[in-house]
This record gives structure tokens, C-alpha cells and sequence, in this order.
């Protein structure tokens, strides 16, 4: 939590300029001037690890660094506003799985991903998708697709990666692609449907690209291909 | 007019281990396939069977050439992940590195361009003014081409006290040598007509087709890891994001040729500025990553790179994805190849700066 002073003008333009995007639902709480209003579900909302631990080590600091921390508090607050307001956007069967400095992780139901991307791409601005990410649960018997997005145009959310995580079962994985919501996904998508298996429907082209043409064994990187036992 | 189809690789020296499949009517490129794969080594399962120390020297076999690059956001998603921070010298140290192995990158890829706009000065020059900077390099951690300098928690090892004496030479060294190579190549007329002009990108392209690196900054997006999200001390040093409007072959490779001066004022500041100190946060006992995910961005040579590891606690990482900056240019290469001629498909592939075994991990 060493940030500059530099970076630190910045986080706290972009922490203004973060609380309009979100314009749903409390819309009746979130004028600026209610200062007793907002303050409250900050303090209600404390059991963020996060939020917690930057007010812990403000307390003992210098004065410059005070304000440091204010900001990366209010970057922080701002997130999780922005955070709620996607999850009650989408509603049922969506979750916070995490926010922390920078990064938040919403979970959504494998229906609701489409129309998610899109209001994520037109109504929030998060334009690139940087990655996309199988996760192999075989326990619970299922996949998780992550895909991490990243904004060019808007300056706010430039540092701010937002995780979109969804998950399909592992007998029948199939899941909608966002090749038409996000270009840039189309290629990682490919290779999650490579290594893992899953199906992205309304794809343009998933033939092998990684893997060898030929190649007639189980996607690689679920666990189930045990790389020890067969290069023994 | 018939249409002919064309493989370019993967054994064509101007591709790399990666192979274009090209229609072609007339020398107007119609259609193109891009089949990449070829060296594909499975470095992600690989991960899954070893620590998270036993990773770094194979993470970095894709990228030989910018191993200070690939394994940067590795380290800081580990970091995050146990929570710790790292000394102060150890953040200049790894940023002095970094740049010095942009550098490295940039001079290869300078060279290979240069040939391929026929142009042989520019071939032997590079590889020659890389030396200086491997020298250095080695300097510092004792090997020449794969490092493996930094480790989670701080660096392998600490500096010579030469190092920064060592490193303000070859800056003053390399200072007049770029400006030789503005004027035997990027002012040469031989260049501007070969790339000006040739597979433009429009902003709105790159973006949506998810470009990075100077292919981005080329498209006139002032997009850089170390400016948008100053990673270790990046945020205390002066220095430039070059940025060109533009998007054709001429503003890609400006930026990269800028960028190298940038690089060279962040060893400066770097080298400098540098404290004394410890190198590395003790790591005994703590090989095992907590439970939790995290996700690190940091810039290596070709433009934004991205770990993402999932941790179950256990012995091993559960899973760590890659988002080499190649991969993610890759949409590009057919996108612009489209439409353009022949002759121009080595100017517009180099200017991209795809590296084919990154992008396959």
C-alpha cells in the first residue's frame, strides 16, 4: 500500500469519478451532498479484509501518508459500490466473490454471462478481455471460465481488473462465447476449448490451435490428465 | 484472376516456429490462417507439479530473450498472494533489469526487422550493441541469456559494486548508438517507404481486437502497465509512454525505438537512486502459497503480460494461467495481413513483434 504521491492524485480523481458509472438502484443515497448517508454502509461494510487493514495502518503514520490511505480507502469504497451495483444489476444468482485493491471477482450463473458482458461492455465500459482462464473443480464436478476485462477508454476502471467468473458442469460443459460481446476474447477462448473441453457456443472457430492437429487424448489441462504418471 | 494458397512456416526463416496459411490472388493477400502451436510446451500444466520456486527457470523458457518480463508478473501475483513486500533495493534492481532486458528484446526484434525490410546494417548493428546490455546483465545475475533473477520476495542476488558504474557506460554507450540508428535507418528513406503508410490499425481495432504492447501505443492508446497500474518503484521514476497515432509498420516501430530511450533514463534513475540494503525477503518454509487467487499485470518488452494463479493451499499451484503479450497480438496478424500485398507481409508480421513461442507457452 506504498503508493505515491503521483499515483495517489490520480486514485483519488479516478475514486471521484468511479461512483457515477454505477447508476442503479440507490440512486436516492448516493448524492454527494449527504455526508451521513454513504459513511454508513462503509462502516456497516467493514469486514472487508481489505478496507480493514488500510484503516489499521493509517492510524499510525504521518500526516502526508494519511491522505494516502484516505484515498486508497475511498478507491476501495468506490469499488465495492460499483461492485454491489453489478451484483444487484444482474441480480439472482449472482455474487461478490472478492474486492480487493484493484481487483474484484463477480461470479455469475452460466445463463446470465451473456447479458452480463454486455452490460458490463456498454453500461460499465469495460472494453478488452485480457484473459480468459479455465479452472478444473473436479470436486465439485465443475469448470469455472474466468475472464479477466480491462478498460482502455474509460481512465477510472484502467487499473481496476474486473474477474467475470462463471462455472459449467464438468459432464456437460457448454457455455455461451463472448466472441461477439469482446473480439479480444476470441483466440483465449479457442484455447480454453483446447485445453479444458468446454464448448463456447456461437463460436466462430474452435479447432485445436495449441495442440497438435491429431491430438486424441483428454483436453490437458484438466486434472484428470495426471502429467507425472504418464511421462513416467 | 484464380486465387493461390500459400503456407508461410513454420520452417520459413521470416516466421519463426509459426505458420501462416495465405490465400493469395495475384499479390493481394485475400485470405490468411494463422496456425500457431508449433512449440507449444504445455508450461501451464508444468506449473501444476512444481513450486513456486521450481517454476521460475522454465516460466522463463518462452521468453528467453525478455526472461526479466515474463517472470515479473509471475513474481508480483506471488507476492500478492503471500502477502509480503519486497525490499526497496530489490525493487530498483528489478526494475534496472527489466529495462535492460526490454532492451535486450527490442535490439533482436530491431535486427530481425531490419533484415526484413532488406536493410543488413540494421541486422549487424543491434545484435552487436545487444552485448553490451547481456554483459551487464550477466553482471548482475551471472548468466547471459535466461537469468532467472527474480524470485518472489526480492531478487536472486545482489549486484557487484561495478554494476552501476558498469551500467552508466554502456548507457553513454548506447545514448550515441541510437542516435546512429536514427540516422542510418529510421530517418532512411529505404524505411519510410517500406513502412509508412502499411497495415494500418485503427484505435478502435486495436482495442477490440485486444492489441498490447507497442502494437497498442502504435494505435495511439496511451496504455502502459508501469504507467496505468506503477508497479515496485516504477511510480518513483521519470520517464515517457511513447505514443504514435498513426497505426501503420512506421509508428509500431517508432514506438519500440522510443521506448528504448526510455529505458535507458529508467537504468539511469535506477541505478542511482538505489539503496542500500537486503535483496530479498527470507523464503524458508514459505514455499507453500495460501489459499486465495490473484491476478498480476506487469509490461514486458512486447507489451502488458498476466499471470493468473489459483492457489489451494497445497504443495504446488492449483493453476496459473498466462496472457503472453503475444497471444493476445495475435488477432491482429490476419486481421491486418488482409487485403495487403505480399512484399508487405514481413513488414507488417515483424512490426507486430510476434514472438511464436510465447504466444504458444
Amino acid at each position: 500500500m506504498s503508493n505515491p504521491v503521483e499515483s495517489d492524485k490520480k486514485s483519488t480523481d479516478t475514486a471521484k469519478q468511479e461512483v457515477p458509472p454505477p447508476k442503479v438502484v440507490s440512486t436516492p443515497s448516493s448524492p454527494p451532498p449527504a455526508p451521513s448517508a454513504p459513511p454508513a454502509p462503509p462502516a456497516a461494510k467493514l469486514p472487508c479484509e481489505f478496507c480493514r487493514r488500510i484503516l489499521d495502518s493509517a492510524e499510525n503514520l504521518e500526516k502526508h501518508k494519511k491522505d494516502e490511505h484516505k484515498a486508497d480507502l475511498k478507491k476501495l469504497q468506490a469499488l465495492h459500490t460499483l461492485s454491489d451495483s453489478i451484483v444487484s444489476k444482474i441480480g439472482a444468482g449472482s455474487s461478490s466473490s472478492f474486492v480487493k485493491p484493484r481487483r474484484f471477482k463477480i461470479s455469475v450463473p452460466v445463463k446470465k454471462i451473456l447479458k452480463t458482458a454486455l452490460y458490463l461492455r456498454d453500461d460499465i465500459g469495460y472494453d478488452s478481455v485480457e484473459s480468459v482462464s479455465g479452472v478444473d473443480w473436479p470436486n465439485d464436478n465443475q469448470f469455472e471460465v474466468v475472464y479477466h476485462l480491462t478498460s482502455y477508454s474509460i481512465k477510472a476502471l484502467e487499473d481496476t481488473v474486473l474477474a467475470l467468473s462463471t462455472k459449467v458442469p464438468r459432464d456437460n460443459p457448454k457455455a455461451p462465447s463472448l466472441e461477439s460481446v469482446w473480439k479480444s476474447s476470441e483466440y483465449h477462448e479457442r484455447e480454453t476449448h483446447e485445453m479444458f473441453g468446454i464448448i463456447f457456443k456461437d463460436h466462430p472457430c474452435l479447432d485445436l490451435l495449441l495442440l497438435p492437429e491429431d491430438w486424441c487424448d483428454i483436453p490437458p489441462l484438466r486434472k484428470d490428465f495426471n502429467l507425472p504418471r504418464r511421462t513416467r | 484472376m484464380s486465387t493461390m494458397s500459400l503456407s508461410v512456416g513454420p520452417q520459413h526463416p521470416g516466421s519463426g516456429h509459426f505458420r501462416l496459411q495465405l490465400k493469395v490472388k495475384g499479390d493481394i493477400i485475400v485470405d490468411v490462417v494463422p496456425d500457431a502451436g508449433y512449440v507449444h510446451r504445455g508450461e501451464e500444466k508444468m506449473c501444476e507439479y512444481r513450486n513456486l520456486v521450481q517454476n521460475i527457470p522454465h516460466l522463463e523458457r518462452p521468453v528467453i530473450l525478455d526472461s526479466v518480463g515474463v517472470l515479473y508478473p509471475y513474481v508480483l501475483a506471488c507476492e500478492d498472494l503471500l502477502d509480503i513486500e519486497v525490499p526497496e533495493r530489490a525493487q530498483y534492481l528489478r526494475v534496472a533489469m527489466a529495462e535492460i532486458n526490454r532492451i535486450i528484446s527490442h535490439l533482436y526484434w530491431l535486427g530481425i526487422y531490419g533484415i526484413f525490410l532488406g536493410h543488413s546494417t540494421m541486422f549487424m548493428w543491434p545484435m552487436g550493441d545487444r552485448e553490451p546490455f547481456i554483459d551487464l546483465a550477466q553482471l548482475a545475475s551471472g548468466a547471459r541469456v535466461t537469468f532467472a533473477y527474480l524470485v518472489p520476495g526480492g531478487v536472486r542476488n545482489d549486484v557487484p559494486d561495478s554494476f552501476e558504474s558498469q551500467a552508466l557506460k554502456v548507457i553513454r554507450y548506447f545514448e550515441g548508438r541510437l542516435r546512429e540508428y536514427d540516422n542510418i535507418f529510421f530517418s532512411n528513406p529505404l524505411f519510410l517507404g517500406r513502412t509508412k503508410g502499411v497495415g494500418v490499425l485503427t484505435k478502435k481495432d486495436a482495442i477490440s481486437l485486444g492489441a498490447v504492447g507497442p502494437t497498442l501505443r502504435g494505435s495511439g492508446i496511451r496504455s502502459d502497465v508501469r504507467k496505468t497500474e506503477p508497479y515496485d518503484v516504477y511510480d518513483e521514476l521519470d520517464f515517457d509512454i511513447p505514443v504514435l497515432d498513426e497505426g501503420d509498420s512506421y509508428s509500431r516501430a517508432m514506438v519500440a525505438f522510443l521506448e528504448m530511450k526510455e529505458s535507458l533514463k529508467i537504468i539511469k534513475q535506477a541505478v542511482e537512486k538505489m539503496p542500500k540494503g537486503p535483496v530479498k525477503v527470507g523464503m524458508r518454509g514459505q514455499v507453500r502459497l495460501p489459499a486465495g487467487e490473484s491476478y498480476a499485470r506487469a509490461e514486458a518488452a512486447r507489451g502488458a503480460m498476466s499471470y493468473y494463479i489459483v492457489s489451494d493451499a497445497g504443495k504446488f499451484p492449483y493453476r496459473i494461467k498466462i496472457s503472453p503479450p503475444s497471444f493476445r497480438n495475435l488477432p491482429t496478424i490476419p486481421f491486418l495481413l488482409k487485403g495487403a500485398r505480399l512484399a508487405d507481409m514481413p513488414v507488417i508480421y515483424w512490426g507486430i513483434n510476434y514472438w511464436p513461442v510465447e504466444a504458444d507457452r
